[in-house]
């Protein structure tokens, strides 16, 4: 039963991923212009213009560039920047690695912040200091990301210089010792993590605090009380497990936030990621980059909300055999 | 009514609204200057926060608060476009996706899904930077892509209203299915989606903003916040007040905005999600 619900999902997966991929490759070759008009300096012959597109495969119709380049990325290979003028493989290679570092650091404090924050403001609902927690929260939720992030810079980067104010590393060292050169990253990475997490904690927060509120009102946890279970067991095992259920979807929705999400947040702190990537690709029309980059964040949205949909019946044995979850 | 009062959510969100709206309307009354007035005398550019300029000047020694008072216009114009849109068809395509049911609520869903997972920002800035920053590409690409979250939630409304006995009732005495539809299902599930569309207003102001943050918004010199800040971000050192105060607009629009939907939903006992 549960490996032809496995096996159904991932065939949907597989044909989403097409259908995402095609798409994007509509749209790109849908726009007006060519990509040569950015690339090559207009002063040159017809002809040269002509050779390039030639070279490029930018000559042949619409579904033979298309045929060819689904062939391609089945064997691995993206392409040629038109930009940057090397393969998209090496340029991902440094790209993805660099998003990974910010975004995971991110997600992790996003949940530990937002499941503490929401859990606390959960049980403390007639307290003060719920009602705090929940008002910050609203407050937080309403920040658009890029001015909190403005706001950092301005006050830890630019105002007390405790931080930098962007990129990945402090250009011109040189050669430099393995733990200096860590304890620079961590430097980078604090201010850009700090806002992304913040921003999504906000969210998380008000998830998890409204998910456990409903689950404390719940008959079998008026029971346990009645049955003389300590609060703290009440809260902490009995209402917690049910109320993280839901957060494995949230896990599985932020996926793939991993890859696309920090796209305004590396624009403005200049970290060499996916989003900063994509974003100039676009603005430059390197196409074998913005297929490139869309695709993989597909694939990771994709799959995300597939390994939530298949750990939902591990860790909630209710949906186990009916393979859906409660609305 | 009197409950919708007495909710202090209601009450404060209700009041920030209203005071943004009043701004929005009453722009060019509530202030003396113009909000593209160029003045190049050295004295008005990057004035700090004054008695004439209470957010200050920027570099062009225009007035900061007259922007972010015109800001509001453009700003809460696209939301409201952009939700109403999304709304209605959300609610149409949710609520036939759930009436009509089997295959075509199958094939409807699948396509709910694909908008879902398609990388919705790498999206936008595709779409506006090849076609260009024009205000109805901005319009119909946000509500193009927010519907779907109302789809879903009027979909599970429908599912179970449709089997309700006051349906039934309707099919016995053979009222024709598009007025049982449009008129005793949709009707009665519109409170969620009265919820939903608050909330969404709020969502899309932060997502024009950082649009136009980016700069594939609204354009400059026409006024929004979004634009504005990014304006700003050259001269965090020199004029941090050109950034900080359209944020500040910001903000409390959509907190009051989310301070509103959290109240309806607290009166109409609705499932926190």
């Amino acid at each position: 039963m549960l490996i032809q619900i496995v096996y159904k999902r991932l065939v949907h997966s597989v044909l989403l991923v097409f259908a995402v991929i095609t798409f994007t490759f509509l749209i790109i070759h849908l726009v007006p212009g060519s990509p040569t008009d950015y690339l090559v300096d207009p002063r040159l012959s017809p002809e040269t213009i002509k050779t390039i597109q030639k070279n490029l495969g930018l000559d042949q119709p619409v579904y033979i560039q298309y045929w060819r380049w689904i062939n391609n990325i089945l064997k691995g290979d993206f392409g040629y920047s038109f930009s940057q003028q090397r393969s998209v493989f090496s340029i991902l290679k440094e790209a993805i690695p660099a998003t990974l570092m910010l975004t995971v650091s991110a997600f992790i404090l996003e949940l530990l912040l937002g499941i503490f924050f929401g859990v606390f403001a959960a049980i403390h609902y007639h307290h003060k200091s719920g009602h705090l927690i929940n008002l910050m929260a609203l407050l937080f939720f309403g920040i658009p990301e890029f001015w909190l992030g403005l706001m950092a810079i301005f006050l830890f980067a630019i105002k007390f210089h405790w931080f930098p104010t962007g990129q990945m590393t402090t250009p011109g060292q040189g050669e430099v010792s393995f733990f200096y050169a860590f304890a620079d990253l961590v430097r980078h990475l604090f201010l850009p993590v700090l806002v992304l997490a913040l921003s999504s904690a906000a969210y998380t927060t008000r998830f998890v605090r409204g998910n456990m509120l409903g689950v404390l009102q719940k008959d079998f946890i008026a029971q346990a009380r009645l049955l003389g279970v300590r609060p703290k067991r009440v809260y902490y095992k009995l209402a917690l497990k049910n109320t993280l259920l839901p957060v494995v979807t949230l896990i599985g929705l932020g996926f793939p936030f991993l890859l696309g999400g920090s796209l305004v947040i590396e624009y403005l702190f200049s970290w060499p990621g996916m989003g900063w990537l994509t974003f100039h690709a676009v603005l430059s029309r390197d196409y074998p980059i913005i297929l490139a980059s869309t695709t993989i964040t597909a694939i990771m949205v994709i799959f995300g909300n597939l390994i939530s949909d298949l750990l939902y019946p591990i860790v909630d044995p209710r949906t186990r055999y009916s393979g859906k979850r409660e609305a | 009514m009197k409950r919708l009062i007495k909710n202090w959510e209601v009450r404060i969100g209700g009041l920030g609204i209203l005071a943004f709206l009043i701004a929005a309307i009453f722009a060019p009354v509530l202030t003396p200057y113009q909000p593209n007035q160029i003045n190049m005398a050295a004295q008005i550019q990057l004035q700090s926060p004054s008695w004439q300029h209470p957010m200050g000047t920027d570099q062009f020694g225009r007035d900061i608060l007259t922007r972010v008072l015109f800001g509001s216009r453009i700003s809460v114009r696209i939301a409201l476009i952009v939700v109403l849109l999304s709304t209605l068809w959300g609610t149409l395509y949710g609520g036939l996706s759930a009436y009509l049911g089997n295959q075509t609520d199958h094939v409807f869903m699948r396509i709910v899904d694909f908008m879902l997972s398609f990388p919705i920002i790498f999206l936008y800035i595709m779409v506006i930077s090849f076609w260009g920053n024009k205000l109805w590409v901005l319009i119909i690409l946000l509500s193009g892509t927010s519907w779907m979250g109302i789809s879903r939630l009027v979909r599970a409304e429908v599912l179970s209203i449709k089997e309700a006995p006051f349906v039934q009732a309707a099919v016995v005495l053979n009222i024709p299915r598009w007025k049982i539809f449009f008129r005793h299902i949709l009707l009665n599930s519109m409170t969620p989606v009265l919820v939903a569309a608050t909330m969404k207003v709020g969502i899309i102001i932060l997502l024009e903003s950082t649009l136009s943050f980016l700069g594939l918004g609204v354009q400059p010199p026409t006024p929004s916040w979004g634009n504005m800040i990014a304006n700003g971000k050259d001269f965090l050192i020199d004029g941090w007040w050109m950034s900080v105060f359209p944020g500040f607009a910001i903000v409390s629009l959509v907190v009051s905005i989310n301070l509103l939907g959290d109240g309806l939903q607290r009166i109409f006992n609705l499932h926190a999600q």
